[in-house]
């Protein structure tokens, strides 16, 4: 076990909306160790955002942790708060909107250095630009480019340098590639990765391909309707998938195997139901073919099932058994 | 004509006009769709894969793409030639009634014979409409008699019965449903009348995968209940090893490989490289190593024709000759490839 650098506990986000309480995050814990990577991933609308959101203080919590380092960042406040994003940063999904159209390609790199707290002069924070330019990948001839200038892998590219500026020890990674292309993805993974092994950060890698966390990460959480419904190391994961749910989720992914088109694909029935004033008991009971009376009426604990896997499931690796 | 292809692309070119000048979005492909099959366009943003299934059901953009050279020919007849190239760009009143007797013409294909679903469904369907106003249009376009009401209700019924959802959502509105739902409305509504081809661009992209995994299945059920040939535009290779009977795989404008599925998705084939940059950027479930292996640098601009092929920039193996000439489409194994590499192993196609 290496040092926890983030601990989330109890982590809760509700929404109060038109129709009711909206449980975007609903008692969430993890760890996250010093230069690890944490996937989290499901279906769109499980909260997944709102959960790193929340962790770096862009929006308020309702209630829970977060410990950095052992601190609480939800009692930072003033000089301390201010401190707290150089220490955690995020790369959001959309390259286009994450980025100032009316900032050039130096202002946007730039100003997170405006905010260090050891000043620096015009000229050496130039010098940084260039440095981190040359870290992502970016070609110096873009620093005074305007991000619609560039393509989506390179303003990608921006988002990543922007983060890096202030050195942060945890980066939140929001699907920074889903909106890339095959190729450009890859080189965005490879990217981050090298940064990660070079300068030793830790990564929460918000997904919904688990191909891309499973490339990426060394622990996995699976969330559904808020909850994390299964956690595990990625090894571990996709070898023995115990929650229906997962499994669903595996299955549903179309591999690169022509061998496979004749089989039946398992789907998983129905929808995501809504997440506004959600019954006690299992949030997956209503599209899972195993559901019993055991699965409703009560929340369902995640429960460590082998040592390092966790579990919220009634009666876990039922899909295996059938 | 070859009997097997219910659709032949022969020599297609379709330039953008656009403010900041020419666009050349696909150059001079040879493509055929066979009967019953589920053909598979691959390739990433820019490679030109909507524009040629635009083009062949005609719906590109107004007074901006023009097809500059090639037929396309749909079971024997043909549905578009090359613009005349002078024409392009001026103001031509016999041009303009050419093109309204083609728009004309092309209704009596579209959403019939030929129909298309759009990658985003929410803004495919009338937001002010609801779905059975929607699916109901298709029917009053294309019956040869007056329908009653009660048979197009019965219809509309029908159609969405086919893509399990059920009679009773009809009268609702679009934004009541989602994502995966609309997409279905959207295939019920492309496969109303039957058609001979359907044209599926990025059906999949904008939904989860498990819902990805029911609409596949339904696509997927439906063309072999119908016996429908299906081109299906794609950029997840996944999709394609799943649905497809054979794959072309495009980039910048052009065809680069062309085969049966299994043969594409074959290491052991002779492969043109671009693709194999394209499978090594891929995360797989079932990879093991710890790095992806991608393709140096990005598509070449659309706006310069170049003369040689258009990879050869990204290309680890490319000579001079391949910046300088542009290759033919080569018999490599079980493959139809356009690269010099493959120049000496099964001569030209």
């Amino acid at each position: 076990m290496g040092q926890p650098m983030i601990e989330v506990k109890h982590l809760k986000k509700y929404f109060n909306t038109r129709y009711g309480l909206l449980h975007a995050v609903d008692d969430i814990n993890f760890t996250i160790e010093k230069g690890k990577t944490l996937g989290v991933v499901g279906e769109s609308g499980c909260g997944k955002s709102t959960l790193g959101r929340v962790m770096i203080r862009l929006i308020p919590q309702t209630s829970g942790e977060v410990l950095f380092n052992g601190e609480n960042v939800f009692d930072y406040q003033g000089e301390k708060l201010r401190d707290l994003h150089n220490n955690m940063q995020m790369v959001f999904q959309d390259p286009y909107s994450s980025l100032d159209p009316r900032m050039s390609v130096s202002q946007i790199i730039e100003e997170p250095l405006t905010h260090l707290e050891r000043k620096m002069s015009a000229a050496e924070r130039a010098a940084e630009v260039r440095k981190l330019m040359d870290t992502v990948g970016l070609a110096q001839r873009f620093v005074n480019a305007y991000p619609h200038e560039l393509d989506g892998g390179r303003c990608q590219r921006i988002g990543i340098a922007r983060a890096l500026a202030v050195k942060p020890k945890f980066i939140v990674c929001d699907e920074p590639v889903s909106a890339l292309d095959v190729s450009i993805q890859a080189q965005i993974l490879n990217l981050m990765m090298d940064l990660q092994e070079e300068m030793g950060h830790s990564y929460m890698f918000i997904t919904h391909d688990l191909s891309v966390v499973k490339y990426v990460s060394q622990d996995i959480a699976v969330m559904y309707l808020g909850q994390c419904v299964e956690k595990a190391s990625t090894e571990e994961l996709f070898a023995r998938p115990l929650h229906p749910y997962t499994k669903a989720l595996l299955a549903a992914i179309p591999v690169l195997d022509t061998s496979r088109r004749n089989r039946e694909i398992e789907i998983i029935k129905g929808e995501v139901t809504s997440p506004i004033n959600p019954k006690p008991g299992c949030r997956f009971a209503s599209r899972c073919p195993y559901a019993g009376p055991e699965c409703t009426g009560e929340n369902l604990p995640l429960t460590e099932v082998s040592p390092g896997h966790f579990v919220a499931c009634a009666h876990p690796g039922i899909a295996d058994q059938k | 004509m070859n009997e097997n292809n219910i659709v032949e692309i022969r020599n297609l070119s379709v330039n953008y006009e656009t403010d900041d000048g020419t666009l050349y979005a696909v150059n001079d492909i040879n493509l055929d769709i066979r009967r019953g099959e589920v053909l598979g366009l691959v390739g990433e943003t820019g490679a030109g894969k909507s524009t040629t299934a635009r083009s062949i059901i005609q719906l590109l953009p107004d007074r901006v793409g023009h097809m500059t050279s090639g037929t396309i020919t749909f079971e024997g007849e043909t549905l578009a030639k090359a613009e005349n190239k002078s024409r392009i760009g001026t103001f031509d009143i016999a041009a303009k009634r050419e093109k309204e007797k083609n728009e004309a013409r092309m209704r009596a294909y579209r959403g019939e014979r030929i129909s298309m679903i759009f990658q985003d469904p929410m803004s495919s369907l009338n937001p002010v409409l609801t779905i059975s106003d929607q699916l109901a249009e298709v029917f009053l376009m294309h019956s040869e008699e007056r329908l009653s009401k009660a048979e197009i209700d019965r219809k509309v019924d029908e159609a969405l019965r086919l893509v399990n959802i059920s009679a009773e959502r009809k009268y609702e509105y679009p934004h009541q449903f989602s994502g995966g739902m609309k997409q279905r409305v959207c295939i019920a509504m492309a496969l109303a009348c039957k058609p001979e081809l359907l044209l599926a661009d990025e059906p999949t992209t904008a939904l989860d995968v498990t819902i990805q995994a029911q609409v596949l299945q339904l696509m997927k059920n439906l063309q072999k209940e119908l016996g429908t040939s299906v081109l299906l535009i794609t950029h997840d290779l996944g999709v394609v090893a799943e649905m497809c009977n054979r794959v072309a795989v495009m980039y910048a404008g052009e065809i680069i490989e062309l085969g049966d599925a299994d043969d594409v998705f074959d290491e052991n084939q002779p492969h043109h490289p671009y693709t194999v940059g394209l499978f090594g950027s891929v995360p797989d479930l079932n990879m093991s190593s710890r790095r992806l292996k991608p393709i140096d640098g990005l598509m070449p601009d659309p706006a310069i024709k170049l003369p040689g092929c258009p990879f050869a920039d990204r290309c680890p193996k490319a000579t001079d000759r391949c910046r300088n000439e542009r290759p033919a489409a080569y018999k490599a194994g079980k493959l139809q490839l356009k690269c010099f590499l493959f120049e000496n192993e099964g001569g030209e196609q």
